[in-house]
């Protein structure tokens, strides 16, 4: 057996057998920790394989959000209200998949970012579906076990996912798509298919995501799921891990969620600043991501946890 | 029928002071190909510094504006020197990437940090011109100011663009980086320069801001996304562009308040969408 | 390259034991500790930022008069207040309320800023069984289910507005309201409840407007209040961007309304004005007085570098840490269900007024009108000194 396969299935193991240990905090911190990854993974589907920087990729996870919580609040099945959240998003990226995509690089990615404006105003302004500013209060449905193994799940299927992609033939196309979209088109490659494909799985994961956050943290709002703050985030951890390798985004979550773990109760003032200095030292030094750097790619590359497409 | 003229000298109004800050982040994108997150920092900066020296003196803000002109200059020029120099010579998916992850960065820093020097409260200055009455329609002369000051800004612009050999230099720059090198163009002075103006422009928009309503440690980010929108939907490296996006902007805002406040900002992200698939370039993008 | 390895794999490992570190359980200490958490940073850190170091005043004040008696271990026991920042966003709230949960020194809890970041609060209180005492935070949805874990400060906040209404009542002169409000739940509470009171009490309300928090060009609304041609106009908005931006553009309009009411004034609109910010009626959680609670107030805001008038949500947090206090003494135990108990049943007097919580679990903490004069806020409570002080802004 292969060293990564080994590595990935003690890591899997230990993570199957987490709450075994009982302790609250920190099942709390890795299902967070789960949002994060897979928000981040989700993203570099069409950032880094595809090449487009899709900066509104929130949107599909605040979709999936909102989604889940008005139809179980009217009443609908749980699983069925769930799974709609995902469908949500889908249809959501199906629809803007057609018009957006005939934009290309910066253009592409401010549009985008407009999406997500848009969407925050538009659930603000619809009260009557979404509540508006008050926001969205959900059942109480706090069960820690189930929650958990549910976003180890969506994490471990993204994951996988993307790593099935990468031995895909869509995969191949994605990447003729991110280096010589015209050439690859010319070569017959069907373009605008591969791309809304990958939008659509990108947005599938997020939305299911989505109705899985309403589920946990039972209030949402429109500034929670569709703000600045969380639109950035998988930007930048999936762009700070190493955008273009699968492995890439989980490091970067990982790695800025500890950062921000560790400078938030080490520090009472000034830990947002740190935390902005750790992501500007990163840009600057390390514009690959972590994972590209020299001694880090060699370690993953031994164990066979580098892949790229 | 009198609304109707007061809501679009209003909506004209502000987006004249939104134009005016979405013009230095054209400059720098035309010029840089770098989305530039840190915009409204500068904005921030210039805003505050005029709160600080117009609580501590009470000297008129416009001055304080003309005396920071240099000071933003500067810091607008070593900011790109320092932070995003080094990136320039990068792969261009990556360079994207980069600059998203330091200009953010550093965004994050600076309001985070001016909120721990200053307070994070919000901070306005009391500086008042009387408005300009004609019937039951208002003019405020501060927004007439800003107005005049943005055409004076575009012309001027225009002309130090047109005539001077910073300004061939900067639009050789922007057209085509390999040609202008060749040239014999130091490229990368031009851009820190570009930069330097921009966020110049920036903290020009700052002091209006300050005077016409507050600003806020934590506003940066915000108005960042909404100058970016405006110079996508104007057309990325069009100063006409931004100029004639911030003011569609303050005018779908104006007229669509009036009938529903709630729509007014939502309407104008709509228009935004809509011109962009309609023009994929922007209005006016090359 | 190999070095480069190790030292980031070490750093690595040293981050991790860091957090490790965190959630080993720390030794017996021999105190009191509350734990929170409070907007140390994000967007209500204008509002609260300040207030670790109020804490910290208050705590440092009870410990100098040698602490808070426990009757059950027979002597008074230092208090200490663990805060943590949640950066004004409900999850980390939640986080950190989690990690306290955990901590089996923790006594019980205080309520972080604002209704929303409160409501994730409760929910791990409930979850944990842990005694809460809300402070800032008093919308319905709080409310609406019965939480036995959590007791609040505040009154509804659609009473908040209301103390107005005597007042006016008795002064005369005003007919006419309209209303802009903050499109945020408390916001819209307090002015719904306001305006039913107007209409009950002889008043008409002639304008109404609820507008998205970011909104920055009024223009269009003060058009049409114009045209309404209120005696007052009252502004209820949690943000002192929106706050500001209206009186300004107001003042451009050269819309001078006879009376102009403020829910959320504080001293940085004051600034932000100038001169034009005189007479200014508004409404603050605090009045004058001259009773203990008061000279303490004053003290620990004195310690803690600014005035009531700067932020008006320190009383609040007063009174809940005075609840507290309260609490602890009369229980004689730091036993959980005890103290819940008497959270609940406990009628203390604070600065002169009754504290105590009705059976949704509402206090009975409301507001009082103050006016802005010569800069700085002055208390028109009672209606009599109301009476002699208060001047309308544009008679």
């Amino acid at each position: 057996m292969s060293t990564n396969r080994i590595i990935l299935g003690l890591v899997l193991l230990l993570l199957l057998i987490f709450p075994a240990f009982n302790m609250p905090y920190p099942n709390t911190f890795l299902i967070i920790l789960f949002l994060y990854i897979l928000l981040a993974q989700s993203i570099d589907l069409l950032m880094g394989y595809a090449g487009y920087i899709n900066m509104g990729h929130i949107c599909f996870f605040g979709i999936g959000a909102y989604t889940f919580g008005i139809l179980w609040n009217k009443g609908l099945h749980l699983y069925i209200s769930f799974v709609a959240g995902g469908v949500a998003a889908v249809l959501f990226a199906l629809l803007i998949s057609f018009p957006f995509f005939r934009l290309r690089g910066h253009y592409f990615a401010l549009a985008t970012f407009a999406l997500v404006k848009l969407m925050e105003h538009l659930t603000l302004n619809l009260p009557s579906l979404t509540q508006g500013s008050d926001g969205l209060m959900v059942l109480q449905g706090n069960r820690m076990i189930p929650m958990y193994y549910l976003s180890l799940f969506l994490v471990v299927a993204v994951i996988g996912v993307t790593y099935y992609i990468t031995r895909s033939r869509l995969g191949l196309a994605m990447a003729s798509v991110r280096e010589q979209e015209q050439i690859a088109s010319d070569f017959g490659v069907p373009v605008q298919r591969t791309k809304t494909t990958a939008m659509v799985i990108a947005a599938a994961f997020a939305g299911l995501m989505g109705s899985f956050y309403t589920w946990y943290t039972i209030f949402i709002n429109p500034e929670m799921v569709f703000g600045i703050e969380i639109a950035l985030m998988p930007l930048a951890m999936a762009m700070l891990g190493g955008s273009g390798v699968i492995i890439g985004p989980v490091i970067g979550a990982i790695f800025l969620f500890i950062v921000e773990e560790t400078l938030w109760t080490r520090m009472a003032y000034l830990h947002t600043a740190a935390y902005g200095l750790v992501i500007l030292l990163v840009g600057l030094f390390m514009p690959g991501g972590l994972v590209r750097l020299r001694p880090f790619r060699r370690a993953l590359m031994r164990v066979g946890l580098y892949q790229e497409i | 029928m009198e609304i109707a003229i007061q809501l679009v000298i209003a909506g004209i109004l502000q987006g004249g002071v939104y134009a005016l800050a979405a013009f230095g982040l054209s400059l720098i994108f035309g010029v840089s190909d770098v989305l530039n997150l840190a915009h409204g920092e500068f904005l921030m900066l210039g805003g505050l510094v005029t709160f600080l020296v117009f609580e501590a003196t009470g000297l008129n803000p416009f001055l304080t504006g003309l005396f920071m002109l240099p000071m933003t200059f500067f810091l607008g020029y070593m900011f790109d020197r320092l932070l995003m120099r080094p990136l320039a010579t990068k792969k261009e998916h990556v360079r994207i990437m980069s600059s998203v992850l330091v200009t953010l960065g550093a965004a994050i820093t600076i309001e985070d940090g001016i909120s721990f020097l200053f307070g994070a409260e919000e901070k306005g200055v009391d500086y008042s011109l009387p408005s300009f009455f004609w019937g039951d329609i208002y003019i405020s002369y501060l927004r007439l100011l800003a107005m005049v000051m943005i055409a004076a800004l575009t012309v001027g612009i225009h002309y130090y663009l047109k005539k001077t050999f910073t300004g061939r230099a900067l639009r050789a720059t922007a057209q085509n980086l390999r040609g202008a090198m060749l040239v014999g163009v130091d490229t990368r002075v031009i851009r820190s320069v570009t930069f330097g103006i921009g966020s110049l422009l920036a903290s020009i928009a700052g002091v209006f801001y300050v005077v016409l309503l507050s600003i806020a440690p934590d506003m940066g980010l915000s108005v960042t996304i909404k100058y970016l929108c405006i110079i996508v939907l104007g057309g990325l490296g069009s100063l006409i562009g931004s100029l004639v996006g911030g003011v569609l902007l303050g005018l779908t805002e104006s007229v669509v308040s009036y009938y529903t406040p709630h729509w007014g900002q939502t309407a104008a992200f709509l228009m935004l969408v809509g011109i962009l698939l309609i023009r994929p370039k922007g209005l006016f993008g090359k | 390259m190999k070095k480069k390895g190790i030292l980031l794999c070490v750093g690595l490992l040293i981050a991790f034991t860091m957090v490790a570190s965190d959630l080993a359980l720390a030794a017996e200490p021999k105190e009191i500790l509350i734990g929170s958490t409070l907007a140390l940073s994000g967007r209500f850190k204008g509002i609260v930022g300040e207030f670790d170091k109020l804490a910290k005043a208050w705590t440092d004040l009870v410990n100098e008069r040698g602490g808070i008696y426990v009757k059950e271990y027979g002597k008074k026991l230092p208090i200490r207040i663990q805060i943590y920042d949640d950066a004004s966003k409900q999850e980390n709230a939640r986080k950190f309320y989690e990690k306290m949960a955990a901590d089996p020194n923790i006594a019980f809890f205080l309520g972080p800023f604002s209704s929303f970041i409160s409501n994730a609060a409760i929910t791990v209180a409930g979850k944990h069984k842990i005694p809460m005492q809300m402070v800032c935070a008093n919308d319905s949805v709080l409310f609406d289910k019965y939480n036995y874990w959590r007791v609040g400060t505040l009154k509804p906040a659609e009473d908040e507005w209301r103390c107005l209404i005597p007042f006016y009542k008795a002064k005369g002169g005003l007919k006419t309201f309209a209303t802009i409000t903050m499109d945020t739940l408390h916001n819209k509470g307090a002015t719904r409840g306001f305006e039913e009171s107007l209409e009950k009490n002889g008043f008409k309300v002639v304008y109404s407007e609820i507008a998205p928090p970011p909104t920055k060009n009024f223009a269009p609304i003060i058009t049409k209040m114009k045209k309404a041609n209120p005696d007052a106009v009252c502004i209820e908005a949690l943000s002192m961007g929106f706050s500001i931006g209206f009186l300004k553009q107001m003042r451009e309009a050269g819309f001078k309304p006879k009376e102009v009411i403020l829910g959320h004034v504080t001293k940085h609109v004051i600034d932000a004005l100038g001169p034009d910010a005189e007479n200014i009626t508004g409404l603050a959680y605090f009045f004058d007085g001259t009773t203990q609670d008061h000279k303490d107030y004053t003290e620990i805001c004195r310690r803690s570098g600014f005035t009531w008038g700067e932020f008006m949500e320190s009383s609040i947090r007063y009174w809940a840490y005075t609840r507290v206090k309260a609490a602890i003494e009369k229980a004689g135990t730091l036993d959980r269900k005890k103290i819940m108990d008497t959270l609940w049943d406990m009628k203390i007097k604070i600065m002169g007024f009754d504290s105590y919580v009705v059976p949704t679990g509402y206090g009975t903490l409301g507001t009082w009108p103050c006016q802005v004069k010569g800069g700085e806020f002055v208390s028109i409570y009672p209606v009599e000194k109301g009476l002699k002080l208060h001047k309308f802004k544009n008679p």
